[in-house]
């Protein structure tokens, strides 16, 4: 019960990692906005994690005679519906990959630009590549083993289990520590800074705007003020 | 065949007495009738749930340093559920009957 919801936690870390990695390349460049990428797949995960809970729960509280299979089949839809949620999240993240390589460097992000030069910051879709493939491995495998019930045949071999059950998590949870995206954003002020609001829209076009006005912009008042402090001295 | 009487399932041990469900254990009962019709191995799951606590503690320490919020609450769930669902399994591999444990 426990290791098959577990999962579905670890997946909603990895939904959240996506939408920051597009404002960290710019929004412009992307289909989608952030908040759409999150929020879509913060539902989807918790859809397949409220049937796998329920699921279980009832499996858990059913007669082991009963032949009724409800829970295991309440359990074989939140994890189906976790595969297909995955294979939308592989699609949509291999597109936005596309669009990133495609697009020109004056199209990206400005204020991230020291960020994306950053290696563990390039490592960072590496790691969630491989985290995701070991999670979409052992979903698949849950589905075939509960297919046929508790009793079935792939539900009682060891040593599938053993391999494409713990392994897979293990491999996925290691690449998101090795590669944690606190260390791949360098530091928590990088992490927070790309995040999106639930008031304004973030979809702002006004990176080549805030560029010239940055190079172009004429000394503050304390600066101006310490350049005279400068010139009468 | 198990048969339930006032709530309690007795089913036929391998001496080919009834006794209860609840009494059952290795050598005693057929594991026809164990949560799972093997004995689940004792070192493998306790080096998956080793190996789960480490990475938990390693996100904890990870989080202490750069406050990915959201990303950790995430981590933190599934790795905990993970750790006690493989230390489940090992209270398992001492008793293939106990069926809470198994729902673990």
């Amino acid at each position: 019960m426990c290791l098959t919801i577990g999962p579905a936690f670890l997946t909603a870390s990895i939904y959240l990692c996506l939408g920051r990695i597009v404002i960290v390349y710019g929004q412009n460049i992307s289909r989608f906005s952030p908040k759409f990428y999150t929020l879509t797949f913060m539902v989807c995960d918790f859809i397949s994690l409220l049937l796998q809970a329920v699921g279980g729960a009832l499996a858990a509280t059913q007669d082991a005679n009963d032949p009724s299979r409800d829970g295991v089949n309440i359990m074989i839809a939140g994890l189906a519906f976790q595969v297909v949620s995955l294979t939308i999240f592989v699609a949509l993240s291999m597109e936005f990959v596309y669009r990133a390589r495609k697009a020109r460097e004056s199209d990206l992000n400005f204020d991230f630009f020291n960020l994306r030069k950053r290696t563990m910051f390039r490592v960072l879709p590496y790691a969630i590549a491989v985290a995701t493939i070991t999670i979409y491995i052992r979903c698949v495998f849950r589905v075939a083993e509960l297919k046929d019930g508790f009793g079935g045949e792939l539900a009682n071999n060891q040593t599938a289990f053993m391999i494409l059950e713990g392994p897979m998590i293990i491999i996925a949870t290691i690449a998101l520590t090795v590669c944690h995206p606190g260390i791949a954003f360098g530091s928590a002020a990088s992490w927070a800074a790309a995040n999106w609001t639930w008031k304004k829209s973030n979809k702002s076009d006004n990176n080549h705007i805030r560029m010239v006005s940055q190079e172009t912009a004429t000394p503050s008042i304390a600066e101006s003020e310490l350049n005279d402090m400068k010139s009468r001295a | 065949m198990a048969t339930v009487v006032n709530g309690t399932v007795f089913i036929p041990a391998l001496n080919g007495t009834l006794i209860n469900k609840d009494d059952c254990a290795i050598g005693v009962c057929s594991m026809d009738y164990a949560q799972i019709e093997y004995i689940p191995t004792y070192g493998g799951n306790l080096t998956y749930c080793i190996i789960f606590a480490v990475l938990l503690l390693a996100q904890m320490g990870l989080m202490w340093k750069y406050r990915p919020l959201g990303f950790f609450v995430g981590m933190f769930c599934g790795l905990l559920l993970e750790v006690l669902g493989y230390a489940g399994r090992i209270t398992l591999s001492g008793n293939p009957f106990n069926f809470d444990q198994f729902v673990l």
